[in-house]
């Protein structure tokens, strides 16, 4: 039996028809999706929970139906009509998840079903549920007769929750990033499922993604600030806590011109005399003192650094108003729908759990343990390489640009 | 197949009264029935467990009818029972309540897989993993093994009750426990004849719930049993041998 059990209508259009017999009260919906029904009642605030609207048509023909706002339940994915409202005979029934155009169905914007729940679901067959890659790890791997003769599925759950966060590090797909706005206030609060970042990239007029650096060496942003009497001694408050004041590195960060560290100030006279005056050159013009650009400093797309405290990334003064876009890992356990493995690294899962459940055991043959490392480090590197996505077409396309002279 | 107890009875007798070494009466033979029939159906478990290792080194055969760990399997089936748990008090699940009359009349032996129902949208029919209480506390304090809905965990206690309850999480809506239950008690019900014997009567007869190869067992345990009420040792003693020998026979 196939895996995929939508059909071409439920996976495309997310709709799913039935037809009234007079008599039928439920309606089994099989969409991978589960509906989700806050209230039938459109003047209800529950009704903005649900996730597919519901139509009915005499005719079934394109402009002919109407969103259906009368009282029914949802059990287990089957829409319920009470008794006595029985569909009657013929009567065209859809459920329409929501989807971005809102579907072909409604007839107003306000019947459309606006929603992104089919697009949830498109290229979901490139993953596999954790819940169902734990199934399938205790049906190929538990019972008589195999490595793990008994294992609890906490145990299960737990190593498959490790496993997945580790490949997240370092395995996966970097697959989450925000498009933010710099405020005035040049720092951004990092995501709730934040974990690392991968890459920031400021975002110009052709949409084009430009790299902005960490300022690794260049500021910080203190951990602490505690404000400290005139011996320099931090000064506490009623409960016996410091007292802690604002950040004057990251008031003079944000106050700092960029051109003073990149060395774009060339063409501007003003700002080369502030450079000699932030520096305390003495003369005119020593620009031999610079000794030449530092190639990490040498970019004008700016920098960032983490504020841990604050739990901010900050940026520096030249991003002010600027779009930026921040990629960035999580541990996949965030969120429901990001507890997915791809099923390139399936095998690799379950090597990782059964190694790491057989190498906390007591009593186990070492060379058991060894095997099933190996076993694992080479299903995990067979998924780095399958998620890295290397295409011989991509690499013929880059290698036609080696004749060019590499510049140094 | 069970195992007809007027059989049982009459063999029993047979052999007993060779040689005019006693009688049973009913009464004693119902009793000592019972007894045995409980010693066989708790022999499984211990046996069980040991047939079962042959599975654990991958050395058993998979024959259709030579396999004993499936035997007894086999064996224990007609004990098999899938019971609606039913919820007290205390949030704890217990089996339903004992009626002569209707399809629960026997007491739990041994609760096996559970399947926790929570209806609601979507619904979940999840397996109820069984842990110890210190493990129990252990699992529900880490976020990564959290019990939820799809992966549900229990505990045995009694709590406020005098019998085992489960206690679940996350809270299902309803359980459906694979249960071993005991078998009936067997009951040789007879009439009295015109001369005072008794007769059978297989009406309100209950007949030995154990499968129908255990009728040599039964027999032979009966007359263990009946050596020592009729005072006779040879009958001990050849009992015994027999059922060693049969016990050995099986499990080498």
């Amino acid at each position: 039996m196939g895996l995929i059990t939508e059909t071409n209508q439920q996976y495309y259009q997310g709709a799913q028809g039935f037809r009234g017999d007079g008599v039928l009260l439920s309606f089994a919906t099989t969409f991978d999706t589960n509906l989700i029904l806050g209230s039938w009642n459109p003047n209800d605030e529950n009704y903005t929970l649900n996730n597919f609207k519901l139509y009915t048509s005499t005719s079934g023909l394109p402009g002919g139906y109407v969103e259906y706002t009368t009282a029914f339940t949802v059990v287990n994915n089957t829409i319920v009509f009470p008794a006595g409202l029985e569909p009657a005979v013929g009567l065209y029934i859809v459920v329409q998840l929501k989807l971005l155009s809102g579907g072909k169905y409604g007839s107003t914007e306000a019947e459309k079903a606006y929603g992104e729940v089919v697009e949830d679901n498109y290229g979901s067959y490139e993953y596999i549920k954790l819940s169902d890659a734990i199934d399938n790890f205790m049906v190929g791997y538990v019972g008589d007769g195999k490595i793990l003769q008994n294992t609890k599925k906490s145990d299960v759950l737990f190593f498959a929750k490790r496993s997945l966060q580790e490949f997240s590090y370092d395995t996966l797909k970097s697959v989450h990033s925000q498009e933010l706005n710099i405020p005035a206030s040049l720092s951004v609060i990092l995501p709730q499922d934040y974990v690392n970042y991968v890459r920031v990239s400021f975002i110009d007029q052709l949409g084009v993604k430009r790299i902005i650096y960490p300022a690794n060496n260049l500021t910080i942003s203190p951990y602490e600030t505690p404000i400290q009497d005139q011996v320099g001694v931090p000064t506490q408050d009623n409960f016996g806590e410091n007292i802690e004041g604002t950040s004057l590195t990251e008031e003079r960060w944000k106050r700092a011109n960029d051109n003073l560290l990149n060395g774009q100030f060339a063409n501007n006279i003003d700002q080369a005399v502030d450079f000699q005056n932030a520096y305390g050159f003495e003369g005119s013009w020593n620009w031999g003192r610079q000794y030449g650009l530092d190639p990490q400093l040498a970019q004008s797309n700016g920098w960032f650094n983490m504020n841990e405290r604050e739990g901010k990334m900050s940026f520096s003064s030249n991003l002010v108003g600027k779009l930026i876009v921040l990629e960035y890992i999580s541990d996949g356990l965030g969120y429901d729908k990001d507890t997915k493995v791809p099923k390139l690294a399936e095998d690799a899962l379950y090597a990782s759990i059964l190694h790491s459940i057989v190498s906390t055991r007591s009593g186990q043959q070492e060379y058991l343990v060894q095997r099933l490392q190996k076993d694992r480090r080479a299903k995990l590197r067979n998924a780095k390489i399958r998620l890295s996505n290397i295409k011989l077409d991509e690499i013929v396309q880059v290698m036609r640009g080696k004749s060019k002279w590499i510049k140094h | 197949m069970a195992v007809n107890v007027n059989t049982v009875y009459q063999t029993v007798l047979f052999i007993l009264n060779k040689e005019q070494r006693g009688y049973v009466p009913p009464a004693e033979f119902n009793s000592l029935a019972a007894q045995v029939q409980l010693e066989i159906f708790e022999s499984y478990f211990p046996d069980g467990n040991q047939l079962n290792r042959v599975n654990q080194n991958n050395t058993q055969n998979n024959t259709e009818f030579f396999n004993m760990s499936k035997d007894i399997q086999s064996k224990l089936t007609p004990f098999e029972q899938e019971l609606q748990l039913t919820i007290n008090a205390e949030n704890a699940f217990l089996q339903p309540q004992l009626s002569a009359t209707g399809s629960i009349n026997r007491i739990v032996r041994k609760f096996g897989s559970i399947i926790s129902t929570y209806d609601g949208q979507p619904k979940y029919d999840s397996i109820t993993q069984f842990t110890s209480k210190s493990d129990y506390n252990k699992i529900v304090r880490s976020k990564l093994t959290l019990p939820t809905k799809q992966n549900p965990i229990y505990y045995l206690s009694s709590g406020t009750s005098t019998s085992s309850s489960l206690f679940i999480t996350p809270l299902p809506d309803s359980v459906l426990a694979n249960c071993l239950v005991y078998p009936l008690n067997p009951r040789w019900n007879f009439t009295i004849g015109n001369s005072g014997q008794y007769l059978y009567n297989s009406t309100n007869s209950v007949n030995f719930e154990l499968d129908g190869s255990e009728q040599t067992s039964l027999v032979i345990g009966l007359l263990k049993y009946f050596g020592v009420v009729v005072n006779d040792p040879t009958i001990i003693q050849v009992a015994e041998q027999e059922a060693q020998q049969t016990s050995i026979n099986e499990k080498s």
